[in-house]
């Protein structure tokens, strides 16, 4: 009888728990939110919190037309912002502008603005921790610019603009050394590591000209690039606080010692006036450690690339002249190297040790560490860094010498 | 009319033991979380091996000089018939202690992680209902849906482990330094999980139930082997996904991990699969505590079978579990080392130390092992 009755409680509670949501949160009664920005307005003291949602009718509307919708039909995603005391609260005042709830669980990037992380990312950086639906596995973006502009910028390739920002960054992740492309995770873990300042990737909003062109919102910007968003250079932090800007250019040393990704480069080609040779790694492999001798501390840098030839503008028979080879080695090796030595001296201007060399001090010589671990900022910016670079020239491409005639 | 004697084969208690043990470890990973080991958890649990070890053989040495007795009733035979009856209560209450601690951890991090608005009575319940009914069927059911769960357990526990290592390669220096601040940190980091031991407990009720109890010892060391191998690579692991200090304020360190894995632009969100296996692990440790726990307590009142004991433990296991914590910063400072240490060492003394001490000294092993 006993196990009858408890076999019977098993059955409606498993019938219950089957047909459906207990709280009618059924999935096609949500909002997803695909991208989340946040900003700060010091005057007011208040967060701003914007979000991507997917519109289902919109992404349908789309199909429809081909990618091309009439201009009047909805587009495949909605954009909407409020305000709050704290993040927190600023999400709350969301539920006030839609008219459905929102699920987080698919957000894929996620924005700061200038403003917000000059004034702080810890507060944002704790909802996002703390909230069980936001993922670390989103991809943190600093916006210099409007950051709404960014949220509602239009990808002609993707359906949505998230999804737009995201493979952007995996494209310039893969095939340009220009953007510190990483997970929200590996952003906690770098804030809280001794002697390791955080590096997030820049977006930069570009406004279309009259002219179909389009340029930065400072108006700098040369004609040439059509995109909403460019992606290149980054944020530097010190603890949670904005520093300062790296160039995209002053990015391509902290991949080289990270030992990621392809660079490319170009040196000029040796004793030919006017020629230059575009190369690429195919390979890197850097090792950092540190030495330190009584108050004196430094960091060598050994890296070791491989690397290939990708563009040859002079008329040299570059595959029978070793010395052509041996000389390109070396400007080649000059070259990764002056990449390293703008990334450390840009990181030492800021005060910003976004190579980790302090980390790599506490992780190699803890305890040498702890005795400068309160001076580091006053060690970081006169650091002697030493940089032994070797570079292979693997191979040329599918030909020898360029086209002659 | 006698029933008959309800066995369990070898490799049942070896799987039963690993789960018991895994399933609590593996849920919020004291090692990393219950002091500052932080990147030297995974010494923590290397550390944690030979106190646990120690203890399986005190615990093994002790019922194998009394295989077809239970702790009852070998705890009566050695500490006299009060004082033993005293011990085998203090015991039944840790096995319902444990029972539910290891229901609340579950229910907490169905609350907190999936189930947000969701009673945490209603999952406890729900959880312990499945447990008691495996419990009144008996051991040698608890025994084959050990057999059954084991296989999609350690299949998934060991995937979640290994779907991390392509990102092995660029966190591995958050596993550095090693043992700059010493030992010190990675002992206060192994009280937890040497305390979390207590589950081999069961072996005192169970071994008379084996088939062949005389392998109990070495049953249970390869038992306890594979749970701290797991035990090392899953601190390993979250520590080098996570980073240190982030694995260490994480409540459920490797649930969290898993979350964080994304590998190219499909696999992700798998953390489902963990619970599973949490869920089967949780599953079997509650039957078996609840099952040693009601046995010994029919043994302790005299009874000719323990299943009408099962409803009344069942709500008292349920009332514990939801009351005992107030809420999950209770349950987190009960896993201290400076309150579990205590605790456990209490638990050991009187339940293990004593009876074998008193076994020793009677220099009965040697009249009873077979």
């Amino acid at each position: 009888m006993c196990g009858r009755l408890v076999a019977a409680f098993l059955i409606i509670a498993l019938l219950m728990a089957g047909v459906g949501c207990w709280d009618r949160r059924d999935p096609e009664m949500r909002g997803y939110v695909l991208a989340t920005a946040f900003d700060y307005d010091p005057d007011r003291e208040l967060y701003q919190i914007t979000v991507q949602i997917a519109h289902v009718m919109g992404q349908i509307e789309e199909a429809h037309a081909g990618g091309n919708p009439d201009p009047g039909e909805p587009r495949p995603f909605w954009v909407l912002s409020a305000y709050g005391e704290t993040p927190f609260h600023a999400r709350e005042h969301l539920v006030e502008g839609t008219s459905r709830e929102l699920f987080w669980g698919h957000n894929i990037v996620t924005v700061f603005s200038e403003e917000l992380a000059r004034s702080g990312l810890r507060p944002v950086l704790d909802f996002l921790e703390r909230e069980r639906q936001l993922r670390l596995i989103s991809r943190p973006l600093v916006v210099q610019g409007d950051v709404r502009k960014l949220m509602e910028a239009e990808f002609p390739l993707e359906d949505t603009g998230a999804r737009g920002l995201q493979r952007q960054i995996t494209a310039v992740q893969f095939d340009a050394n220009i953007f510190p492309a990483m997970f929200l995770s590996e952003v906690y873990n770098q804030l809280e590591q001794p002697g390791f300042e955080i590096l997030i990737g820049r977006a930069e909003v570009l406004v279309a000209d009259e002219e179909g062109g389009s340029h930065g919102e400072d108006g700098n910007d040369d004609d040439m690039v059509v995109p909403p968003v460019r992606l290149g250079g980054a944020a530097a932090f010190v603890d949670d606080v904005f520093r300062g800007w790296f160039e995209p250019d002053e990015i391509r040393g902290w991949h080289l010692v990270g030992g990621e990704h392809q660079s490319s480069y170009l040196v000029p080609s040796p004793g030919e006036e006017g020629a230059t040779v575009g190369l690429e790694t195919i390979s890197e492999k850097a090792r950092m450690y540190p030495v330190v001798e009584g108050d004196e501390v430094g960091i060598n840098i050994e890296l070791k690339a491989r690397t290939r030839i990708q563009e040859y503008t002079g008329d040299h028979e570059i595959l029978r002249d070793d010395q052509f080879i041996d000389s390109l080695r070396r400007r080649s090796a000059e070259a990764l190297r002056a990449d390293i030595e703008k990334t450390i001296s840009r990181s030492q201007e800021l005060g910003s040790d976004v190579l980790g060399l302090g980390n790599l001090i506490y992780r190699k010589k803890p305890h040498e560490w702890w005795e400068i671990e309160d001076d580091w900022d006053e060690i970081f910016p006169e650091l002697e860094v030493n940089i032994d670079v070797q570079v292979v020239i693997k191979r040329a491409g599918l030909i020898g010498p360029p086209v002659q005639r | 009319m006698k029933q008959p004697e309800e066995k369990i084969n070898n490799r049942q208690l070896f799987i039963i033991l690993f789960m018991i043990r895994s399933t609590v470890l593996m849920s919020f990973l004291p090692v990393l979380t219950s002091a500052d080991a932080l990147q030297d958890a995974w010494v923590a649990a290397v550390i944690s091996f030979f106190p646990v070890a120690l203890l399986l053989y005190l615990i093994c040495r002790t019922v194998q000089g009394y295989p077809d007795m239970t702790a009852v009733d070998y705890m009566q035979n050695l500490l006299g018939r009060w004082v033993g009856k005293v011990v085998s209560a203090f015991l039944i209450f840790v096995f319902l202690h444990m029972a539910a601690a290891e229901g609340r951890i579950y229910a907490a991090v169905i609350t907190i992680d999936f189930l947000t608005e969701t009673p945490l009575v209603f999952v406890l319940g729900t959880v312990l209902v499945l447990g008691a009914v495996a419990a009144h069927a008996g051991i040698e059911v608890i025994g084959r849906c050990a057999d059954l769960v084991m296989p999609v357990f350690f299949i998934i526990l060991l995937g979640s482990l290994l779907i991390s290592t392509p990102l092995f390669a660029d966190g591995l220096s958050n596993l550095e330094p090693v043992l700059a601040r010493g030992f010190g940190p990675p002992l206060r980091a192994s009280v937890v999980p040497t305390g979390a031991a207590a589950r081999f407990l069961v072996l005192t009720m169970l071994t008379r139930t084996l088939n062949q109890p005389r392998k109990v010892l070495r049953i249970s060391m390869a038992s306890f082997t594979l749970s701290t191998i797991m035990l090392i690579i899953a601190s390993l692991v979250v520590v080098v996904v996570l980073g240190p200090h982030k694995g260490a304020r994480t409540v459920f360190p490797l649930f969290t991990m898993i979350r964080t894995i994304q590998l190219s632009e499909f696999l992700e969100r798998v953390e489902i699969f963990a619970i599973f296996a949490w869920a089967f692990g949780t599953f079997i440790g509650v039957s078996v505590l609840l099952y040693c726990a009601t046995k010994g307590l029919s043994q302790l009142l005299g009874l000719r079978t323990y299943r009408p004991l099962i409803g009344p433990v069942f709500l008292f296991v349920l009332t514990n579990a939801n009351h005992t914590w107030r809420d999950l910063f209770q349950l987190r400072t009960f896993y201290h080392p400076d309150l579990y240490g205590p605790w456990v060492l209490l638990v050991f003394l009187l339940t293990v130390g004593l009876p074998y001490a008193v076994h020793v000294l009677r220099g009965s092993r040697s009249d009873h092992v077979r």
